[in-house]
């Protein structure tokens, strides 16, 4: 079930209502009833891979818990989790991939083998659930979390269907507990989560997916000018943090509606100034998951400076594949992980940039920094949005290589979006980057709206409603859009 | 913790109900100039056989009130209930129907194709027999959509932006306004390929069965022009003259006979009309072009006027 679909807007409002007429000790049940229910929407057997994952995480917490006093049984409990749920993931996302490399090797020999799962999809949101899942495993081997006894509020935990198939991915520690929490109906919060849903969809429908006209289009066109490659380069960057901040948003709001507290995904990270901050302000959920179960259990920064950066190096690289069993991915990753690393090497310098720079001249540093950054991270979009290493190569060469700047508005207008659509995409990138400013500086649009007098407040939201319906692309002239993230 | 203010929460809703009809009634394409009126003595029902054929100017010449509300391959059962509202909306004397897409043999809930479902509903006020339409006729996954006009068509502001200043006005009263009475004159000329068979051969028995949807609606059609005091006819346009069409012909021709409906089959007397196919033909033997439902059209309302069809029954002269 999408997010952008009738079937959720159905869904919602009434999974609401019975929340909150329930009493507590139902409340789960219904619950993961609804949480399974929203990913069947999908496929139906896939449930069956969820519940597995569920099971296998539940009893090896509840094995782990058990051999505590036992290192090497409890490790070994524990690896037997991680065997089984990497196992899963590896199986449905990176078989094909596996099997496609061999092929290449064997067909230098004139060999092939064929791929007998070629067929199997991969299933929904199964990078997120069982990374969650894993989490939670790692957490009670750690002694940070008691085992869950009571399986399903553990199955809720991990099904929980805001946030099953597209995060944030949330920590046990932050979420599992909340179950227990007595949530009555607050008007406030809920006012306040469906503020943030509303936001979700606005940049979903109205930026993501009409920028996703243009971007497709030109990524999907040979022999363009190359500046039509450079404003779709450009232009993905948003897309791709409209949709999956979007997504995170609606998922945020949601949750916010029922009392559920979820840990926030983006933080305007276009604004940041370095590659390694823009990583603390993006999908924020998914680094500190690498950061926490995998950059400091390789030593982190604390084994010098060279393996600091081999870790950063794995970690962006096993970032890069968790996203998709490509090269392109693997390469978006370790870009990133360069970037990260001449950052600091280049730190001394931006540090005496600093203090030389006062004043407006602050000002004109950071935003150049900014500039910077961002032109770094879209970069390594390109080979994100890429179909292949080629794909990312040919692009970059018609940007550097095929550019003239006498562009006609015709060639611009013909591909996908009109003069209005990129009107429309302008305000409301402006309306993004007024919001996300508002954010880097402390500042929570949401609370000033909800502490207007009501006539104001009813505008602004009808207002904002009214807009996202003309101006967003949904119904049934085009195709509900999957979330980008859904396939990892 | 503040608590929900009930009033206030259903307030908002209602308000906010109220901006997206707004909404939807701004970006909704047509509201047709049919319902402008509250009597016609005529209204003319079909597909696009009907609107390229009868037109309403020419029966007014004859001091007949008409309305062409054929729409473009509309199947047998939205008519129907294309007539139910018709008839809620106004007071009609006569209906006459064209009944070119009895060849048809689909059924409600069937796929249809989007522009056939848009050329119907576009053309319809909100009402409880459109209601019923998309909940009887349309395919269960596309109901909603059809129901709520903003899923359709809020990307029309696109266009609407496009629009000269003086069609702003389109936006509180309609485009429908100036519609030519339902009527669509097509002004193009293509002869056909093959030539149909001749009068002769038309009045040889043809192997058509009519669908049992087709029976099933016609007979309701007629049960409802029965409970309304309104006047049946049928009349079958020149074009097309296909074995189907002359199967379907064949067919009401019984039916009317069995009902005592009038019923007037253009495609035996195109050559009394005067229709010359190299003039009269918009489009290779599918439609009358602006000459050809000229002629027909006069013939007819000289039908409808002789026999004074365009009043209520038991209200021309010599009918009790």
């Amino acid at each position: 079930m999408l997010f952008n679909s009738y079937s959720f807007i159905a869904f919602f409002p009434i999974i609401c209502i019975l929340y909150f007429l329930l009493p507590h000790k139902y409340r789960k049940y219904m619950l993961l009833i609804a949480s399974y229910y929203f990913y069947m929407g999908w496929n139906a057997k896939y449930a069956l891979l969820l519940l597995l994952s569920t099971a296998v995480t539940f009893v090896a917490g509840l094995g782990v818990d058990h051999f505590k006093d036992n290192p090497s049984k409890k490790k070994l409990v524990l690896t037997g989790s991680l065997i089984f749920n990497l196992g899963i993931l590896a199986f449905f996302k990176y078989f094909g991939f596996i099997i496609l490399n061999i092929n290449k090797v064997l067909g230098s020999f004139g060999g092939e083998i064929t791929n007998p799962f070629s067929r199997v999809l991969l299933p929904v949101g199964i990078s997120f659930y069982i990374f969650q899942a894993l989490g939670y495993s790692i957490d009670v081997y750690r002694g940070d979390l008691d085992a869950e006894k009571d399986f399903f509020k553990y199955a809720l935990f991990v099904s929980f269907f805001p946030q099953l198939v597209a995060g944030p991915i949330e920590r046990s520690k932050n979420l599992l507990n909340q179950f227990d929490e007595v949530h009555t109906f607050d008007y406030r919060r809920m006012c306040d989560g469906l503020l943030q849903m509303l936001y979700g969809y606005f940049l979903k429908l109205v930026v993501a997916d009409r920028l996703s006209v243009f971007v497709d289009a030109v990524y999907n066109s040979a022999g363009l000018n190359g500046i039509f490659y450079l404003l779709a380069s450009v232009l993905f960057a948003f897309q791709i943090y409209c949709d999956f901040a979007g997504y995170s948003t609606i998922a945020i709001g949601a949750s916010r509606v029922m009392g559920f507290r979820l840990m926030e995904n983006f933080n305007a990270p276009y604004l940041s100034q370095s590659v390694s901050e823009f990583w603390r302000r993006w999908h924020i959920s998914l680094s500190t998951w690498f950061r926490d179960y995998l950059y400091i259990p390789l030593g982190g920064n604390r084994k010098g400076k060279l393996r600091k950066w081999i870790n950063l190096i794995i970690v962006f690289g096993v970032s890069g594949l968790w996203h998709g069993a490509a090269y392109t991915y693997v390469a978006w990753g370790l870009l990133n992980g360069i970037f990260q690393i001449f950052g600091e090497i280049l730190a001394p310098i931006k540090k005496k940039a600093d203090t030389i720079c006062v004043g407006p001249l602050k000002y004109v540093h950071q935003i150049l920094r900014t500039v910077a950054t961002f032109i770094l991270v879209d970069f390594t979009w390109i080979f994100f949005r890429a179909t292949s290493m080629g794909h990312a190569f040919g692009v970059i060469r018609e940007i550097v290589t095929n550019t003239t700047l006498s562009l006609g508005s015709d060639e611009l207008y013909q591909l996908g979006l009109t003069r209005h659509d990129f009107r429309i995409a302008i305000i409301a990138l402006l309306v993004m980057l007024f919001t996300d400013i508002c954010r880097y500086r402390g500042m929570v649009i949401r609370e000033k709206i909800l502490d207007m007098v009501i006539p104001l407040r009813w505008l602004m939201v009808i207002i904002s409603v009214l807009f996202i319906l003309c101006f967003g692309i949904w119904g049934s002239g085009y195709a509900e859009t999957q979330f980008i993230y859904f396939q990892f | 913790m503040r608590k929900l203010n009930y009033k206030t929460g259903l307030a908002f809703f209602i308000v906010l109900s109220l901006a997206i009809t707004g909404l939807s009634r701004l970006t909704m394409p047509f509201i047709s100039d049919f319902y402008y009126q509250d009597h016609y003595d005529v209204v003319f029902f079909g597909t696009s056989e009907s609107f390229t054929t009868f037109d309403p100017h020419v029966m007014a010449e004859y001091g007949i009130s008409s309305y062409n509300r054929g729409r473009m391959t509309q199947p047998i059962y939205m008519t129907y209930y294309y007539m139910l509202d018709a008839i809620d909306a106004c007071d009609i004397n006569t209906i006459v129907l064209e009944p070119h897409a009895l060849y048809d043999d689909t059924a409600p809930g069937m796929e249809l194709k989007q522009e056939v479902i848009d050329s119907t509903l576009n053309n319809m006020r909100f009402s409880k027999y459109k209601v019923q339409m998309i909940r009887e006729c349309l395919e269960k996954d596309i109901q909603f959509s059809n129901l709520f006009y903003l899923d359709k068509y809020h990307g029309r502001w696109q266009q609407m932006a496009q629009w000269p200043k003086e069609n702003w006005g389109y936006l509180f009263r309609g485009e429908g306004e100036g519609e030519n009475l339902g009527f669509q004159p097509w002004t193009t000329y293509q002869a056909m390929d093959e030539p149909y068979p001749s009068v002769e051969e038309r009045k040889e028995p043809k192997d058509f069965e009519m669908s049992e949807t087709g029976v099933e609606y016609l007979d309701k059609i007629y049960d409802l022009c029965q409970e309304n005091n309104i006047r049946l006819i049928v009349a079958k346009s020149v074009y097309p003259c296909n074995d189907s069409d002359i199967g379907v012909a064949q067919y009401m021709a019984k039916w009317c006979a069995d009902r005592d409906v009038p019923f007037y089959d253009y495609m035996m007397a195109y050559e009394a009309l005067g229709i010359i196919e190299e003039e009269d033909d918009a489009d290779g033997g599918f439609h009358l072009n602006i000459n050809g439902a000229d002629k027909v059209s006069r013939h007819f309302a000289q039908v409808l006027y002789n026999n004074e069809y365009y009043k209520k029954p038991g209200e021309a002269t010599g009918e009790q």
